[in-house]
């Protein structure tokens, strides 16, 4: 059995939402996380041209491809998993319900918003893809980032406000 | 869904965007177009096809009742790739039974060797007259003084049995212990895994150099080839330490027989190579990889250094078609030789 191109690209969806959430979850950089992904499917790809058998459990391949190419990725950039030392923001007072306040953004088109999103720097830029890309609660990203939930609020709060502010004008 | 969150699903890990990109570059890499394409069927092609599997049926229905051989073809069905780096670097695909079945070249240098006469080998001779072929094409010198590496990484397609594994390492070390060839060179066998295979043609590096440079820093990223990676010190060490490779350095026997080579060039030059001869007599490996380093220098002293006549380490790049540019580290080879166990294998 030989794959064809449209073989590829159903097991890229199938497999898309867990793989993409687990290397963002390894990776630093918003950049080096899409290109490893890219890097990962790209070797799936020519994979898949070249082989007869069938792969039977394509998600995990590709997960243990990661896990390969991330330690290469930790090496190369001299990275290793240390808890990031933040200190608290200081911002006592958050309304629960601050993130409703984002709808204010809808009068900005996406493209904006992005590029003012890209300026904000890291972790904050990762915290926010986070919960606005992967859809992550408080304690998951608090989990990840290895922050207190109080600070990963107090950072998308921060966000929001700026972004509110740079539109209001 | 407000448009902060429209911006952040569209541009980070936005999943059809990055799958364009992929086809892009598929397409700019000349990929694209090697797909087996799916078939779109007529409908009396429709109906021819279901005609003839009804007579498969009934003539399978007869086979079957007749003999039990016919559903145990399985000779050019792939479980088992093997490749070899020297450079250049080749992918052996063998069948069940360890027969090649395919080869394919992995580099420019590869593609100038025709290797068809090893289709149908078992893989253990297969491996030894590629050898030979890489030999006589240039690339190596298996009676010279240099030592020649030859990296020989194996995996399994999924779903293939361990016993073919188990089958592939008895050829493979049969022919290292008996073949012409790989007597000559030092052989380093390595096992990978699929997901190691996908990641090292995800960027387009051969399996087996891709594990090595894995086992130590490369800070620039430089893939070399292997006899380059070995002439640098402290590699070859460092493979020794690692419990996943097998190490079988030249047979004492061959590397006399190289001794034997470098005295007649060193008395055909004019010199006297009595006293080396003595030595050689009752040598132990450890002498003659003394003896050896001797000749190799004074054989460069005598033409020059960086001539390659003399055989010096090739520092060309593995993609190149001159596999003999150039010279090295000239010590370092000497220094690889002295630390190794002749006939013998390390892991």
């Amino acid at each position: 059995m030989r794959y064809t191109e449209k073989d590829f690209e159903i097991i890229y969806h199938a497999t898309y939402p867990v793989l993409s959430k687990y290397v963002f979850r390894k990776t630093r950089r918003l950049e080096d996380g899409q290109d490893l992904l890219q890097d990962l499917y790209y070797a799936l790809y020519k994979h898949m041209m070249k082989v007869e058998a069938p792969i039977e459990n394509p998600q995990a391949y590709l997960i243990r491809m990661a896990d390969n190419a991330l330690f290469h990725y930790y090496k190369a950039k001299s990275i290793s998993e240390v808890t990031l030392l933040d200190k608290d923001d200081g911002i006592d007072l958050i309304p629960d319900d601050f993130e409703l306040e984002s709808d204010v953004l809808d009068h900005v088109s996406v493209v904006r918003i992005w590029g003012e999103i890209e300026k904000i720097g890291e972790p904050d830029r990762s915290i926010l893809i986070a919960r606005y890309r992967f859809e992550m609660n408080y304690p998951e990203i608090s989990k990840q980032f290895k922050l207190p939930e109080t600070t990963v609020k107090s950072k998308v709060y921060k966000a929001l406000e700026t972004l509110k502010e740079k539109f209001s004008k | 869904m407000n448009n902060l969150k429209k911006s952040v699903k569209q541009n980070a890990y936005n999943e059809d965007e990055l799958l364009s990109k992929l086809y892009q570059r598929a397409q700019s890499d000349g990929l694209r177009s090697q797909w087996v394409k799916p078939q779109k069927e007529s409908f009396m092609k429709k109906r021819t096809l279901w005609f003839i599997g009804l007579v498969t049926v009934v003539v399978l229905g007869v086979l079957v009742a007749n003999s039990g051989t016919w559903f145990n073809d399985k000779s050019n069905i792939t479980v088992a790739t093997i490749s070899i780096d020297i450079n250049p670097s080749f992918e052996l695909s063998v069948n069940e039974d360890c027969d090649v079945i395919s080869i394919e070249a992995l580099n420019a240098d590869a593609q100038t060797i025709d290797t068809s006469s090893l289709i149908g080998l078992p893989i253990g001779k297969a491996v030894n007259d590629l050898v030979d072929l890489v030999s006589d094409a240039g690339f190596i010198d298996l009676i010279d003084m240099e030592d020649d590496f030859v990296v020989v990484t194996k995996y399994l397609e999924d779903g293939t049995s361990e016993t073919i594994m188990d089958k592939l390492d008895l050829q493979i070390k049969d022919q290292i212990r008996d073949g012409s060839a790989l007597q000559s060179v030092n052989v380093i066998e390595l096992k990978a895994s699929i997901a190691e295979k996908m990641e090292a043609e995800g960027k387009d590096v051969p399996i087996g150099l891709y594990i090595l440079h894995g086992m130590v820093s490369t800070p620039d990223g430089t893939v070399l080839s292997a006899k380059e990676f070995f002439a640098k010190e402290g590699n070859l060490e460092a493979v020794m330490k690692q419990t996943r490779a097998q190490i079988t350095t030249v047979n004492q026997a061959k590397i006399r027989e190289r001794i034997e080579v470098g005295l007649g060039k060193l008395e055909s030059n004019g010199e006297d190579a009595t006293e080396l001869r003595t030595r050689l007599e009752n040598a132990s490996e450890e002498d003659m990889l003394r003896i050896q380093s001797e000749i190799k220098a004074q054989l460069n002293a005598q033409e020059g250094n960086g001539n390659p006549d003399n055989g010096t380490d090739d520092s060309g790049n593995p993609d190149s078609g001159n596999p003999d540019s150039g010279s090295s580290g000239k010590g370092d080879t000497g220094g690889q030789s002295s630390g190794s166990s002749g006939g013998g294998s390390g892991s």
